[in-house]
């Protein structure tokens, strides 16, 4: 599956009339701008992620001091084992990644079901539903919030896991990237895929998500970071310790140890591992999902 | 038994009239070639073969039963696609095994058989590579096999040597016919090549705008065009058709075409009377006109030497139709044997041809006239 990109050095049309000389020159400038623009971006987003690392090494009371010292104190990591012992962490981060890949999971089968749908069915309304699907779930969080609290108050799902994952099963974002990616299977294929005996769910599991896979794997990372990452909502349904996520208990955490503030940095580190782990491991499927989005045969 | 046959099928898109009430009976075991223009509807056809396509209007028959309404699945067929529609994250073992594995073969059965057509099409060392890692010929193969490993009545062609080059294409032409003559299945091969349709087809049947103009064996085809479009569109190069003033003679009658006459015979001179029109359309194959005497006066324009043949392009005299041109007359081809002597740009020459050689048409309706 070849992806066409254009490379970066594709050639400019440059007004005949300047040099090779100044072109050059202009050339030396540019990307001298550029590294500066992105040193400046590099140093903007991984200073709060030195600081948090810093800060969990240090002691309690350092920790706290103001302005503190941007060094870690002594490299003792003992400050990682005691931040699970004084705090409902394990558990708060179990709940985490067991919210994020029910959501995740859920995502990803909806996306890919009402995708399909959207992409090969043809039937009736088919756009005018595709737009209104669209519209409802592009609406921001924050504007359903209330109507959603009151429907999970009244299936009685506060303090649960349902609800937690159910009222984020669906997205007009995952569903349309992975319709994008349907749209770019040549039609062909789908035909033979007919003669060769394949109705419409054997098509789709068979050829359409594996051809998908760029798509699925990006849909799929964004899906979990964003539900590890849910803030608002879990801070609405959940009183109960043992359905609390990772990030209400940092909250926890930061408000009931003042006095080992290291440990609340230390915690932000343990919550935001998975986090490194799954964007270094899936850079370039993410990279590549969002940009190609189509599949070549 | 899987005959095919189209009763007044049709196919509309919106406005767009892609099959106009075809008729076309395609016995078991037939090659049958549908070859036309771009756009002529033969994909459309194909595919309304295949149950990928709904016919607007009229049926379709396979093996005696009306399918019209049947899913492509259930059809005892297979397609090779002009993009060959290989599935490019499976090998081309998984891409052979794939239509049995919808129909509940079990694994070792259905390794043997793709094994078998794999072998069949030379592919034995390919069978682990993905797609994107062949070539052209190599993938059309693949696409054959996975047609054949189902061992099905009917095989649906589309165009699938064009992205070939010449020479794979013409081994693979012949080896499409011995495939035919070993499976003994009925073969349906679209093309707008006429070499192709002419070559390896039991019959063709030449499409144009949607509408069936001819179909017959190839070599009938060729010798009696049924009309004028048929005429132009098989043989390459393509028949010289010159309009000509009809008048009546002693026992006959004479048709001028400029300075010269074609004079024949009262059979003839009957069938163009009953048609009652006055100008003909003369349709003559360049290896059937002849330099030398005759009673055409032309003058040499151009010479073209294929090493064995050369067609000679002709301008014929007095039949300045467009005054102020560069070149302002009708012009014919002649195709010589590289072995006659090769005549001067400019030479005035005469051109001639036998009667039975000369196909006339209405020039109007362009349907063909016989004595
Ligand atoms: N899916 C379609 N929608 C609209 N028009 C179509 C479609 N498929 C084919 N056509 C039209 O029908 C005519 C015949 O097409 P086709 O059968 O593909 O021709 P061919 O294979 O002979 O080149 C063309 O004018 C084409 O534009
Ligand atoms: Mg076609």
């Amino acid at each position: 599956m070849a992806v066409e990109t254009i490379p970066a050095s594709a050639p400019r049309a440059v007004p005949p009339t300047v040099s090779p000389e100044r072109r050059r020159r202009r050339r030396r400038v540019r990307s001298f701008l550029n590294y500066v623009a992105l040193t400046i971006a590099a140093v903007v987003v991984l200073t709060p992620i030195y600081v948090t690392i810093a800060f969990s090494l240090q002691t309690g009371p350092q920790a706290l001091q103001f302005p503190g010292s941007m060094w870690p104190g002594e490299l003792d990591l003992s400050v990682f084992r005691r931040v699970f012992e004084v705090s409902g962490i394990g558990r708060y981060l179990f709940n985490s990644a067991l919210v994020a890949a029910l959501i995740t999971v859920g995502q990803v089968l909806t996306s890919i079901t009402a995708a399909y749908v959207f992409a090969e069915l043809e039937f009736k309304g088919r756009n005018l539903l595709f737009v209104a699907f669209l519209a409802t779930l592009m609406v921001p969080a924050e504007v359903t919030i209330v109507a959603n609290y009151d429907t999970i108050v009244s299936f009685g799902w506060l303090d649960s896991y349902q609800g937690l994952v159910v009222p984020f099963l669906a997205t007009a974002f995952g569903t349309f990237l992975i319709r994008q990616a349907f749209m770019g299977i040549p039609r062909d294929l789908r035909d033979a895929a007919k003669l060769d005996g394949y109705g419409h769910m054997g098509f789709l599991w068979s050829v359409a998500v594996p051809l998908a896979r760029p798509a699925i794997a990006a849909l799929s990372v964004f899906s979990f970071l964003l539900a590890w990452n849910q803030y608002l909502w879990p801070l609405l349904i959940t009183n109960d310790d043992d359905f609390r996520t990772v990030q209400i208990g940092l909250r926890t955490l930061a408000s009931s140890n003042i006095t080992e503030f290291n440990l609340v940095f230390a915690g932000t580190v343990v919550a935001s591992i998975p986090i490194f782990v799954l964007l270094i491991v899936f850079q370039k499927q993410l990279v590549r999902g969002l940009t190609s989005g189509a599949v070549k045969g | 038994m899987a005959g095919v046959s189209f009763n007044g099928t049709s196919k509309h898109f919106d406005d767009v009239v892609a099959l106009d009430q075809l008729d076309l009976e395609i016995p078991d075991g037939e090659f049958l070639v549908l070859v036309g223009p771009s756009g002529c509807g033969k994909s459309t056809a194909l595919r309304i073969i295949a149950g990928l396509e709904e016919a607007t209007e009229g049926t379709l028959h396979i093996g005696g039963v009306d399918v019209t309404d049947v899913e492509p699945q259930h059809r005892d067929l297979a397609m090779v696609f002009q993009s060959y529609a290989l599935y490019p994250h499976k090998t081309v073992r998984q891409n052979i095994e794939f239509p049995l594995k919808s129909r509940k073969v079990p694994p070792a059965d259905r390794r043997a058989e793709a094994e078998t057509a794999a072998t069949m099409l030379g592919l034995g060392e390919l069978m682990d590579r993905r797609p994107g890692q062949l070539s052209g010929g190599q993938r059309q193969r693949v696409a054959l096999a996975r047609a054949l490993v189902r061992r099905p009545e009917v095989f649906l062609m589309d165009e699938p040597l064009s992205n070939l080059d010449a020479k794979t294409r013409v081994q693979t032409r012949a080896e499409l016919s011995e495939l035919h003559a070993t499976l003994g299945a009925t073969f349906i091969y679209v093309t707008h090549d006429q070499v192709e349709a002419m070559t390896m087809g039991t019959r063709i049947a030449v499409l144009d705008q949607g509408r069936l103009q001819q179909v017959g064996a190839p070599d009938d085809v060729y010798d009696r065009p049924a009309n004028l479009f048929v005429a132009g569109f098989i043989g390459s190069p393509p028949m010289n058709i010159v309009e000509a003033a009809v008048e009546r003679i002693d026992g006959g009658i004479r048709l001028a075409i400029g300075t010269g006459a074609f004079d024949l015979p009262e059979s003839w001179g009957a069938a163009v009377s009953a048609t009652g029109i006055e100008r003909v359309a003369i349709g003559i194959r360049p290896e059937h006109l002849r330099i030398g005497d005759g009673p055409i006066d032309g003058v040499v324009r151009t010479v073209e030497s294929l090493g064995h043949e050369r067609h000679i392009v002709c301008e014929l005299a007095g039949t300045d139709h467009r005054p102020g041109d560069l070149v302002p007359g009708d012009l014919v081809i002649v195709r010589q044997s590289a072995d006659d002597p090769a005549p001067r740009m400019g030479e005035a020459i005469h051109l001639g041809a036998e009667a039975r050689h000369l196909h006339l048409f209405d020039p109007d309706s362009g349907e063909r006239i016989d004595p």
